[in-house]
């Protein structure tokens, strides 16, 4: 018997197709004016680019006429496919609760799914920038054992979804904990 | 906040500042310096108090402000001491008292007798509530015999895991040494330098102009090499003497260090896997350095402080340099339990992971290279011969890596190998698991793979690449079940 066994530990087969599987869901969105925030934010870096080439392609002698057209052509091109994919991924962007663990997906273009067991939970912070406060939004964050930051920055929520999150998370962790 | 900075700037800075201003004498600053530096040690010293208030270790410090900082005994996770040169005159030892939850020693003790450290670990041993589910090995109360100074019959002192010798010592600092490799191609060099005739010319036009003789170059470099590795060996040989690992009931105990002796304990439970690195030569001598990463310490012995190991919360580690694979194994028995019985399945990893790393290392970086060339006006033939060779350089090595990388996830061990001219093989208890992320880039998506990384408490996570999606989700289900439902103390 080695020093690591503790009394009653018992070893039960594991049959991995009836493991509760985090993808099977139901994951919950995030709040819609994420999308609009996200969305907003793509707007102004936009116009802020075309503003920028038009400036320059009008005013410095050196830029000729024809760059402006072609650099807001380009900023109108990304902010189009950012609108895109920014719904794409809002449709993706989820948290999933269930008895034991916490997982939460998201995703422009390559996409992660971190999935925190309640008794894992060190603690939990709710946090609003000032672009948050704007939308109406919050971030929750949850923080484990032995992580530089963060393993999970749930952003998106708003304030109503996100205290009843935290409070679900630091009760489920203290039973977590206790059991 | 004036107070602050003069002691954050230290006196002998300030000193330097006001010689350099050349507004007074040398000889008055430094002795300004050295009496106020006296001074204020004695100041210090004298406002610093500690004592034992019921269960509680309380210290109090600080001249204008008072600090008072109070840790229950049976919240310290680790006692541990630092003896420096000066220390080891006067036969005193630095304590400091880590508990879980701070990234910093909560507790310094900056001079005080050994017997104090011995007490205090003692008393946290004896207070300790966490190591209520673990069993000794001996059968008895790990707080009744942890401590070979303890009260009652000493019991033998416990046999070392690990113990360094210098000729262990000097053969791992020369096994790491990347320029021990050198010495063999310096002497080619030397001789090719004195009779190949093909160097001749470039010698005469830049060597002999600089040094007057090729025999001379060759001695700098030969002297130099020496240099590097006499002091890589001394460096080695300073920090890591004597390392001694013992195990004490339910902790591991490490010693180590020439001039300055640090001991570091930390309960069996907190160390969350072992990380070994082996390059060429350590392999060929069957030895490897060996990490052990530690939950919730900052500091391990090992660690330098301020270093990699100091980094916030992400815990440190202890270093074993020239590991054996007995060694090894027999330290796995300790942190990761007994070998299973039936060995785990080893996998190896995606063959499309090599056209990803072909493609971002191989394919555009030549791509992008020919184009830069192009755009600078450079000679398209020799820059597409360039580029050319270049991809099937990597074509090669990407394929020797990805062939190299090889992982496995048992009841108990997730493990991972990989590395073609270092290998680098990370084991981490299963149930030490901390979170489960699936990861998918673009290349994955296109291709319906993900990454899978578990991460512990320590430094030290697996990463297993180029997983197919769903056998990737599984394995996530799988590691995450086994987190939840393991009784066992993780931390």
């Amino acid at each position: 018997m080695s020093a690591l066994e503790p009394v009653g530990f018992r070893n039960a087969p594991v049959v991995l197709g009836d493991l509760p599987a985090v993808d099977q869901g139901p994951f919950e969105r995030v709040d819609s004016k994420y999308l609009l925030q996200q969305r907003a934010m793509w707007l102004v870096f936009g116009t802020v680019a075309a503003i920028i080439a038009s400036f320059a392609a009008t005013v410095v002698p050196e830029v000729p006429r024809w760059f402006g057209a072609i650099a807001g052509g380009a900023a109108l091109l990304v902010v189009i496919g950012a609108w895109v994919l920014e719904g794409q991924a809002f449709a993706y962007r989820g948290v999933l609760l269930r008895d034991h663990d916490v997982s939460f997906r998201r995703g422009l273009i390559g996409r992660r799914t971190v999935t925190v067991p309640f008794s894992r939970v060190q603690h939990v912070a709710v946090e609003r920038g000032p672009l948050d406060r704007i939308f109406g939004l919050a971030t929750v964050a949850v923080f484990t054992a032995g992580a530089g930051g963060a393993d999970a920055r749930i952003d998106g929520l708003a304030p109503y979804q996100a205290d009843r999150l935290r409070a679900t998370l630091v009760q489920r962790t203290e039973t977590a904990r206790a059991g | 906040m004036g107070w602050a900075l003069v002691r954050r700037l230290g006196f002998i800075n300030i000193g330097a500042l006001a010689v350099v201003a050349r507004r007074i004498p040398i000889n008055l600053t430094i002795a300004v310096a050295i009496t106020a530096t006296l001074v204020a040690g004695l100041i210090i010293w004298s406002r610093f108090r500690y004592w034992l208030d019921g269960d509680d270790l309380v210290t109090e410090s600080g001249v204008l402000s008072r600090k008072r900082v109070t840790v229950p005994l049976e919240r310290i996770q680790s006692v541990s001491t630092r003896q420096s040169v000066v220390h080891r005159i006067f036969d005193l030892v630095e304590v400091q008292v880590q508990t879980a939850g701070s990234a910093m020693a909560e507790i310094t003790l900056t001079a005080v007798d050994g017997e104090v450290a011995q007490r205090l670990r003692r008393l946290a041993t004896a207070a300790s509530p966490k190591q209520g589910v673990l069993t000794d090995p001996t059968g008895v109360a790990p707080g009744a015999t942890a401590e070979p100074g303890g009260s009652g019959p000493a019991p033998a002192p416990p046999e070392p895991i690990l113990r360094r010798t210098i000729p262990e010592l000097t053969r791992a600092a020369l096994s790491r040494n990347p320029l021990t490799l050198l010495a063999p191609i310096a002497l080619v060099v030397g001789v090719l330098v004195q009779t190949g005739d093909w160097l001749e010319d470039w010698m005469e036009s830049t060597v002999e102009s600089l040094f007057g003789s090729p025999v001379i170059i060759v001695a700098a470099i030969v002297i130099g090499l020496l240099i590097s590795v006499v002091t890589s060996v001394a460096a080695l040989l300073v920090r890591f003497y004597d390392l001694t690992l013992v195990r004490h009931g339910s902790s591991l105990r490490h010693t180590q260090g020439l001039l300055t002796r640090r001991e570091f304990s930390a309960t069996i439970e907190r160390i969350q896997g072992m990380v070994r690195t082996q390059n060429p030569v350590e392999r060929a001598l069957k030895i490897g350095g060996l990490r052990l990463p530690v939950a919730g310490t900052p500091v391990a012995a090992g660690s330098n402080p301020g270093g990699p190991g100091a980094q916030r919360g992400s815990g440190g580690q202890l270093d074993l340099p020239a590991t054996t694979l007995i060694d090894e194994a027999a330290i796995a028995r300790i942190i990761l339990g007994p070998e299973p019985a039936k060995a785990p399945v080893v996998h190896g990893i995606s063959r499309l992971a090599w056209r990803r790393w072909l493609l971002w290392t191989g394919v555009v970086p030549a791509v992008g290279f020919a184009v830069l060339a192009a755009l600078g006006g450079l000679p398209p033939i020799p820059v597409a011969m360039f580029a050319g060779v270049w991809t099937v350089l990597v074509a090669a090595t990407t394929r020797r890596y990805q062939r190299s990388w090889h992982w496995s996830v048992g009841d108990e061990v997730a493990q991972t190998t990989s590395g073609v001219i270092s290998r680098r093989t990370i084991r981490m208890a299963v149930r030490k698991t901390q979170t489960v992320t699936l990861r998918q880039g673009i290349f994955h998506r296109r291709h319906g793979l993900a990454d899978v990384t578990v991460r512990s408490a320590g430094r030290v996570s697996v990463v297993i690449p180029m997983l197919p999606l769903d056998q990737a989700a599984s394995l996530r289900d799988l590691l995450i079940y086994r987190a939840e439902t393991d009784p066992r103390p993780f931390m």
